[in-house]
């Protein structure tokens, strides 16, 4: 395996690919076929190989990936980081201590000095890791809340956080106990340390709240999933005596749903309401909607649907009642030709049909107040059985009539 | 306040259809209303109270309900009822997670109904009364509208069709809880004894 003799080859070496790294990282969550990031090293295989060689990338058949330690060293600056690294804290809480012990036991003030400047360097990185791991198991837990969609996955994945923030918790609690207990790091040997301390002990205290509230939310998390869990087998279950119709049987569903007084159970139901009158008489544009269903209507077939059926047959039969008129203008006419006085015409005429004596009468009276301006009144009277009626000739030969009676 | 008689009116006139109003409505309309509700319960509730209406605030949802009641519904309610159990079995049968606010693509579903036996006899039944002869697509978007008729879902973003669970779903799941089952284990006592 090639190794780089000085950082500056490493550096200029993760310079020269910054694209492919960058490339790389971007997708570190899927395999990446070879092809694709070709490009990015002007179609050179060689150049892959030997990034390999030095173990920075790592090429699995035609696949393709970052060197772990080279994707932990960008995640971790980029904070991106996703998992939660418990172990790194107590890692360097072991370094701390070992240090520590050498410090105490070391006369020579070089290396003192040298143990001194390790435990600074463990004590920052827990600072950074602790904040970190903080805020990613924060963002785990949502995520996971939120993303996950298989239920029993999302309902192991909130425990094993759960656990994590325990020992995480566990092990900010052991560092803060040594911070605090310890002569050591309270009677700190020099301002460094004293702020280095400083700072962590704020960094550890914002932590422990910040784990608090994870733990409240992953709590909330699980008892809603607990919750779902108890609707999701309680329909199942009535799902299944649903099936086997064991329903009416075994539950009080039946019950339950009877007394149910909600609307959105029920069956809608229509109100009816009526036009208001004065609204359509008087709003115009009632009055032009009115005119607009009723030209609907004209159109529809609603027309056709409005034929009477078929006539019934005691419609054939006929009903008439005929009632006898005499034409008036025809027996004036006649009357008018003849030398007789109304009355005694009218007694004597041949109608078609037989006229009673009472009706020959009833006409009598008709013709005379109908054409009293053309008939002449004399003052005489003739009597007919107990009536006495005027004496009444047509109007021209009137005279004539004189001359000849006198 | 004229703007309130209005939007009381509108209140009136989505409650009195069985319809929910949501927090989380789709229609920024409709949620408008839930806070208008929200703000003005008090004020509200005894004004449908006076009418025969008694306005019930569900969890982040409102409905009516009504006390005087003909018997002759009850067999309608009774068959929603079970209709709404079958539709919950299926789409827990679907994504056991599903509840309010989740979001779901149809797409999804069909493909599970693929590998899903029983989630395609399920599909199957609901369907097979209202429209037989229809296949797996045409029923479940027939069953999704049905839903959303009834206002438990709403469409989201069309171009992508995702749906999205309104709050009033909490109303199925509730009706669901409220129900009691015998245990078996003392339905089966007696039939020791005897």
């Amino acid at each position: 395996m090639a190794k780089f003799e000085k950082i500056e080859n490493l550096l200029g070496e993760l310079y020269n690919h910054r694209n492919l790294f960058a490339a790389l990282f971007d997708k570190r969550m899927f395999p990446i076929q070879e092809e694709m990031v070709l490009p990015l090293v002007e179609h050179d295989t060689e150049k892959l190989e030997r990034l390999a060689a030095f173990d920075l990338l790592f090429r699995n058949q035609s696949q393709i990936s970052l060197e772990s330690r080279l994707q932990e060293f960008f995640e971790e600056f980029l904070e991106v980081d996703e998992t939660v690294h418990v172990l790194y804290i107590q890692e360097n809480l072991n370094q701390i201590k070992i240090n520590q012990s050498y410090y105490l036991k070391e006369n020579q003030a070089i290396k003192r000095d040298q143990y001194l400047i390790r435990i600074k360097k463990h004590l920052r990185r827990i600072t950074q890791i602790t904040l970190q791991n903080v805020k990613t198991l924060r963002n785990n837990t949502d995520e996971t809340y939120k993303t996950e969609t298989n239920f029993e996955i999302k309902k192991e994945k909130l425990t094993n956080l759960r656990s994590q923030r325990d020992e995480l918790e566990g092990v900010i609690k052991a560092v803060d106990r040594l911070l605090l207990d310890d002569l050591f790091f309270k009677t700190a040997v020099d301002a460094e340390l004293l702020i280095i301390v400083h700072r962590l002990r704020l960094a550890l205290n914002e932590s422990i709240h910040n784990l608090i509230e994870i733990q409240q939310q992953i709590i909330e998390y699980l008892n809603h999933i607990e919750k779902r869990v108890q609707i999701v087998e309680k329909v199942f279950r009535l799902k299944m005596l649903r099936d086997k119709h064991y329903l009416k049987e075994r539950t009080n569903f039946y019950q339950v749903v009877n007394s149910i007084q909600d609307l959105p159970m029920r069956k809608t139901e229509g109100f009816r309401t009526r036009l208001s009158i004065n609204d359509i008489l008087n709003d115009e544009v009632k009055r032009n909607m009115v005119l607009k269903v009723r030209g609907k209507l004209r159109n529809q077939k609603l027309i056709a649907l409005n034929t009477a059926g078929d006539i019934p047959e005691d419609a054939f039969l006929s009903q008439e009642q005929f009632e006898e008129v005499a034409n008036l203008h025809a027996l004036k006419r006649i009357f008018m030709g003849k030398n007789q006085d109304l009355f005694t015409f009218i007694l004597h005429h041949q109608f078609r049909n037989e006229v009673s004596v009472e009706n020959r009468i009833r006409l009598f009276c008709k013709l005379a107040s109908l054409f009293e301006t053309e008939f002449v009144f004399s003052d005489e009277t003739g009597k007919f059985e107990n009536l006495e009626y005027a004496m009444i000739y047509p109007g021209v030969t009137a005279e004539q009539h004189f001359t000849q009676v006198n | 306040m004229p703007n309130n008689n209005y939007r009381t009116a509108e209140i009136f006139d989505i409650l009195s259809k069985g319809q929910f109003i949501c927090s989380n409505a789709i229609d920024s309309q409709r949620r408008h209303l839930y806070q208008h509700i929200e703000e003005n319960f008090d004020e509200l509730e005894p004004k449908f109270r006076e009418i025969g209406y008694q306005l019930e605030n569900g969890n982040n949802y409102y409905y009516f309900s009504r006390t005087n009641e003909s018997n002759q519904n009850v067999e309608g309610k009774i068959e929603k009822a079970l209709r709404w159990l079958d539709i919950l079995a299926f789409f827990t049968t679907f994504r056991k997670d599903l509840c309010r606010g989740a979001r779901f693509q149809p797409y999804d579903i069909l493909k599970q109904i693929e590998i899903n036996l029983s989630l395609k006899e399920q599909l199957a039944d609901l369907q097979k009364r209202i429209n037989p002869g229809k296949n797996y697509q045409e029923m479940l978007s027939d069953l999704i509208k049905e839903i959303q008729k009834e206002g438990f879902i709403d469409l989201e973003n069309e171009m992508e069709q995702t749906w999205k669970i309104l709050d009033s779903w909490d109303y199925m799941e509730k009706l669901v809880m409220a129900v009691n089952i015998q245990d078996v284990e003392t339905l089966t006592q007696p039939e020791k004894i005897n």
